[in-house]
């Protein structure tokens, strides 16, 4: 964390994603932002406007003109960053973002770390830690869902639920300790079966929000879907036929590396990337070795492995068996109903219990069945109703886990009669873990871990 | 070469005095007490008791360094009573209430045996700083005392005033004279200044008791002394009476409201929250008909008996008649009224951990007048300024304990760190390494420090050592014996499953129900103290704890570790709150564990300061490197 912590440096950093659309957004943040911008600005003298305006003119290097631009004003502290902010609408062009940014340098700014409009957020007070973090997955998420679940914890909505919880733990402590530095009264302040009581009702509402992440992150991330089954089963019809209603613009997985191998598709607003293996059964020897052993690799990889078969052939269950596939992530998908139902198959794969479905991927009966069925395993059955606290991080997910673990403890430790100055020991810790997940417990491990996730230019 | 009458002049003799005057006597310096009266010196001002809830652990950590706290109640105590006894041994706390004219008396004895101690009799009245450090002690009547130290443990008496209903008058204490003079001179130097009020219940004549009513509380047999060194307590022990007042003394409390000093605004001081006069009892938990009250005797010849439960300040007419509507006490002689009495202290933000001040070197506050209630809170901070004023002018580095270490040290970074806006009084939960602090375990833990510095004579230290070996080969027996099924039947049978083969006794300590003592017994091995066991036996009863606990210790010290450089400008840092800056530029604490316990620095606050600190860090590496 280090040249990132140095707080008198203005930073500067493309903001968009470039190939996107036809304009950029370079943000300029720091005490000299707007000296910086002003000094490569041919239009108004911007050290002379107030913040949330907008002016156009030109950036210009050595008498040439780069291109004509809109600034956006922001003046420190009602900006991101809370700092003196300065954002160029430029042209997407590539070379042209980059002379931008190269003149600013040369001006006196630098470039941004990862997450460092973020982290200097985080600092200026504008954003606690679970905001901050609801940032970097709004700008990450790709579906209508996710973005209204990271608002609701930009928005403080998941802060307010963990804060209730914290309350509720700081109340049962204190009764525990008024019980051991009080007793000289022999003021009953709440038996044990109560607090055990109490904290039953935590872990529940732990609970809630630790499934609420089955479905959350699931509009957090790129969720794989694998497409399997014996050959002539279909598999290309069925592609284009979820493809050709969803198929996505731009698809990215982040982190690896674009493979053509992927498609993308977005069914009720969950973003996948549909994996096509269906080339790679076609060839045969080394290739096909190879192939095979990358295909076992998506398998295992996958959220969720579609294993297509023709209905009216007969093919062997044991194919499937002998995969060996986690059995949580199958859905068998029966197609060609358009050409008859044969009982005896129909009996056989039953048999495997697990999800069925019959469509035709070529008249399209059924695919809605398949898609309600694909969401309902992802979300591992989760059902959402409406302003529910949703928790998208994995980060989070781990600290409520292990927030309950400690107040399972101090329950078991109540149940044991072993004694209160115990049971406070484990409700400390609870009470610290949770606290990791707003910052409120000063930890430089993970701030630090927070702000490498982020990318430049936010 | 300057002149010095003495190395120390400690001012006032109450339990904080008494600690700063013994310990830098004990190191071989020349020591003043100037107290006003006496005979008054180690009297206790209000419940004739020593320890209680976390309390008897501070006692029991004063031992351990060589104070005298606990060598005096153990000769005077006459009623011993180990409390939460019914809880597990990590909130275990001793107490004992004393014949109070003789725990006077011992503790005069003990002054006077050390030869290094002169007590005066007299009052202080100003200081003489030069060049911001303290030059002498200047008396009432016209006497100064150059010194190179000086150590103020004044109590109650600075500018005190006593209220009973609404009439108040200047007095330290019931029977003697407030002082003034000391805070004036304090405040030229700059120091901050406050009020705060304690109140003490009235005493009634034992004769005039009708005892029948009461229940009979009987004291702990045998009873357990708390210091170290007492091999056990040989005094004849008293009993104490347990009694509750009732809905027409509330009543007639209320009556008094209108002319409590407390509720007609004229003490605008705060007073001990966790000691509330009967007043506040009932207003506050109004909803209960009845609160607990303690007879305590003062002493086995003694007629007074001290209302425990009963502190107030109401009028004369309204003790008395709200009194005599308790049941037993109907015609009882009030022979001292109940009273509050405010005084001034001093904002121990304004202390260096040695307890030194921040503004004048060698001069240190101790006891009540740093805001802190309780006898041996003042105490404790009397041995730890009085060791550390001796070390300082010895040359040598000063004792600092650890909130990890001991009660003592939680007490001292509490004082330095948190805004004292009421009495602060010891309570476990303030410890966040409560299961590693025990009353049971202080020699193991701060034995070692007394010895080192002198406090404890070599005799002593060999008894601490002894119990440490014990405790080590008494580790090593557990690890390796086994009791067959027979045996444990034979002891543990009646409440303890049997057992199906052999078992090693540290696996069988594991249970619940069972005592390291029976399993020990039924070997025939009975030459460990009951203190090894008793600690052999928490480790490993409690043995997941500890090594959470351990782990805490090492999460805790690493933020003890960060430090902060002297020069450090939170000034510079606009995203920490305006309080933050204003609380850290006060105090300038030492690490970024320190930092964390202020208060008025959030959480918020402290995150940023962790970024700050790794920039800073980076910083000055660089410039290394370049």
């Amino acid at each position: 964390m280090s040249k990132i912590t140095d707080l008198s440096r203005t930073i500067v950093a493309l903001a968009t994603a470039l190939g996107s659309g036809s304009i950029a957004v370079i943000r300029v943040s720091g005490k000299n932002a707007f000296d910086i911008v002003n000094s490569v600005f041919v239009g108004r003298d911007i050290t002379r406007e107030p913040g949330n305006t907008v002016h156009l003119g030109k950036i210009i290097y050595q008498e040439h003109k780069i291109d004509q631009v809109l600034l956006t004003l922001f003046r420190a502290p009602a900006s991101y960053t809370g700092e003196n902010i300065v954002e160029i609408s430029c042209h997407a062009n590539p070379f042209i973002v980059d002379k931008i940014i190269d003149i600013l340098i040369q001006s006196g700014a630098q470039h941004a770390g990862p997450g460092e409009f973020t982290l200097r957020a985080f600092l200026n007070h504008k954003l606690d830690l679970a905001q901050a973090e609801a940032v970097a997955d709004i700008i990450r998420t790709k579906s209508k869902i996710g973005i209204e679940n990271s608002l609701q914890q930009l928005e403080g909505s998941v802060t307010g639920r963990i804060n209730k919880l914290k309350n509720e733990l700081i109340d049962l402590i204190s009764h525990i300790e008024i019980d051991l530095d009080f007793n000289e009264e022999n003021i009953i302040i709440a038996s044990a079966a109560e607090i055990n009581m109490k904290l039953g009702d935590i872990v529940q509402a732990i609970d809630h929000l630790i499934k609420s992440y089955n479905y959350g992150r699931i509009f957090n991330s790129t969720l794989k879907m694998a497409l399997i089954g014996p050959t002539n089963a279909g598999k290309s019809t069925l592609m284009n036929q979820l493809l050709g209603e969803d198929r996505a613009i731009t698809s990215h997985i982040p982190g690896t590396t674009r493979d053509t191998l992927h498609e993308n598709i977005i069914i009720d607003n969950v973003f996948f990337s549909l994996i096509d293996t269906a080339g790679l059964r076609a060839t045969k020897d080394d290739i096909e070795t190879i192939g095979i052993s990358r295909t076992k690799e998506q398998i295992k990889n996958a959220d969720i492995i579609l294993y297509l078969i023709d209905i009216n052939t007969d093919h062997k269950t044991n194919d499937l068996v002998e995969m060996s596939i986690d059995r949580d992530k199958i859905i068998i998908v029966a197609n060609k109903t358009d050409l008859g139902l044969r009982q005896e198959v129909i009996k056989k794969w039953l048999k495997l219990k697990l999800p069925t479905v019959y469509i035709s991927a070529k008249t399209g009966a059924g695919i809605s069945d398949l898609k309600r069925n694909i969401i309902n395993l992802v979300a591992h059955g989760f059902e959402k109703y409406d302003d529910q606290i949703i928790i998208t991080s994995k980060r989070h997910r781990d600290c409520l886990r292990n927030t309950r673990q400690f107040i399972v403890n101090a329950q078991k430790t109540i149940d044991a009669n072993l004694g209160n100055e115990f049971v406070s020991v484990e409700l400390r810790e609870a009470l610290h873990t949770l606290g990791q997940i707003t910052g409120e417990t000063a930890n430089d491990d993970i701030l630090n871990q927070i702000f490498k996730n982020f990318c430049i230019g936010k | 070469m300057d002149h010095y009458d003495f190395d120390i002049v400690v001012i006032g003799g109450g339990h904080a005095g008494i600690e700063a005057a013994s310990a830098p006597a004990r190191l071989a310096l020349n020591v003043a007490l100037v107290t006003m009266d006496h005979g008054k010196t180690g009297l206790m001002s209000c419940n004739p008791a020593i320890g209680g809830l976390a309390k008897g652990q501070l006692v029991r950590e004063i031992d351990a360094l060589g104070g005298i706290m606990a060598k005096i109640i153990d000769r005077a105590g006459i009623h011993f009573k180990m409390l939460n006894k019914s809880k597990g041994p990590a909130v275990w706390s001793p107490r004992a209430q004393a014949d109070r004219k003789y725990y006077a008396q011992v503790a005069q004895e003990i002054l006077a045996k050390n030869k290094n101690i002169t007590v005066i009799e007299a009052t202080a009245s100003a200081l003489i700083i030069n060049k911001n450090c303290l030059k002498a002690v200047v008396l009432e009547n016209g006497q100064t005392l150059q010194a190179r130290a000086a150590i103020v443990t004044a109590g109650t008496f600075l500018n005190g005033i006593i209220h009973i209903g609404l009439n108040n008058f200047a007095a330290g204490r019931a029977g003697e004279k407030s002082t003034t003079g000391l805070t004036e001179c304090l405040l030229e130097l700059g120091f901050e200044t406050g009020r705060l009020k304690t109140g003490t219940p009235p005493r009634l004549h034992r004769d005039s008791i009708n005892f029948e009513p009461f229940e009979v509380q009987y004291p702990d047999n045998p009873p357990s002394p708390f210091s170290y060194w007492t091999p056990e307590i040989n005094r004849n022990q008293i009993n104490c009476y347990i009694g509750y007042t009732n809905p027409v003394t509330h009543k007639i409390l209320e009556k008094g409201f209108s002319e409590s000093p407390m509720f007609t605004g004229r003490i605008k001081s705060v007073g001990p929250r966790y000691c509330p006069s009967i007043e506040d009892k009932v207003n506050r938990f109004s909803e209960r008909n009845r609160h607990q009250l303690f007879l305590e005797p003062e002493g086995y010849n003694d007629p007074e008996i001290y209302l425990n439960g009963f502190s107030t300040s109401l009028p004369e007419k309204i003790q008395v008649e709200a009194v005599h509507a308790i049941k037993g006490l109907e015609k009882a002689e009030i022979l001292r009224l109940g009273y509050a009495v405010e005084y001034d202290f001093f904002p121990p933000h304004q202390l260096k951990y040695t307890l030194e001040t921040k503004k004048v070197n060698n001069l240190y506050f101790a006891g009540q007048v740093n805001g802190t209630s309780g006898y041996e809170e003042a105490a404790a901070q009397g041995l730890m300024a009085g060791i550390n004023a001796a070390l300082k002018l010895k040359g040598e580095a000063p004792l600092q304990l650890a909130r990890s270490e001991a009660y003592i040290g939680v007490m001292v970074d509490d004082l330095i760190n948190k805004s004292t806006l009421e009495p602060y009084r010891m309570f476990t939960s303030r410890a966040e390494f409560r299961l590693q602090l025990r009353q049971d375990n202080a020699d193991l833990r701060l034995a070692h420090y007394g010895y080192k510095l002198g406090m404890l004579a070599p005799e002593e230290y060999h008894q601490i050592e002894h119990k440490q070996a014990e405790v080590l080969e008494l580790g090593k027996w557990v690890q390796k014996t086994k009791i067959s099924p027979d045996e444990f039947f034979a002891c543990c049978g009646k409440y303890s499953k049997p057992l199906k083969n052999s078992l090693r006794v540290s696996e069988l300590v594991k249970r619940p129900e069972v005592k390291l003592e029976t399993l020990i017994k039924s070997k025939y091995d009975n030459k460990y103290s009951s203190a090894a066991v008793q600690e052999v036996q928490f480790n490993i009863k409690y043995n997941g704890y500890i090594k959470r606990n351990q782990a805490m210790i090492e999460r805790f010290q690493h933020y003890e570790k960060k430090s902060i450089p002297v020069s450090f400008n939170y000034q510079a840092i606009k995203a920490l709150s305006v309080e933050a800056i204003e609380k850290l530029e006060k105090i300038r604490p030492a690490s970024f564990g320190q930092a964390s316990r202020i208060s008025g620095v959030t959480p918020a606050d402290l995150s940023v300061l962790l970024i700050h600190l790794e920039r800073f860090r980076n910083e000055v590496n660089v410039s290394r490197e370049t």
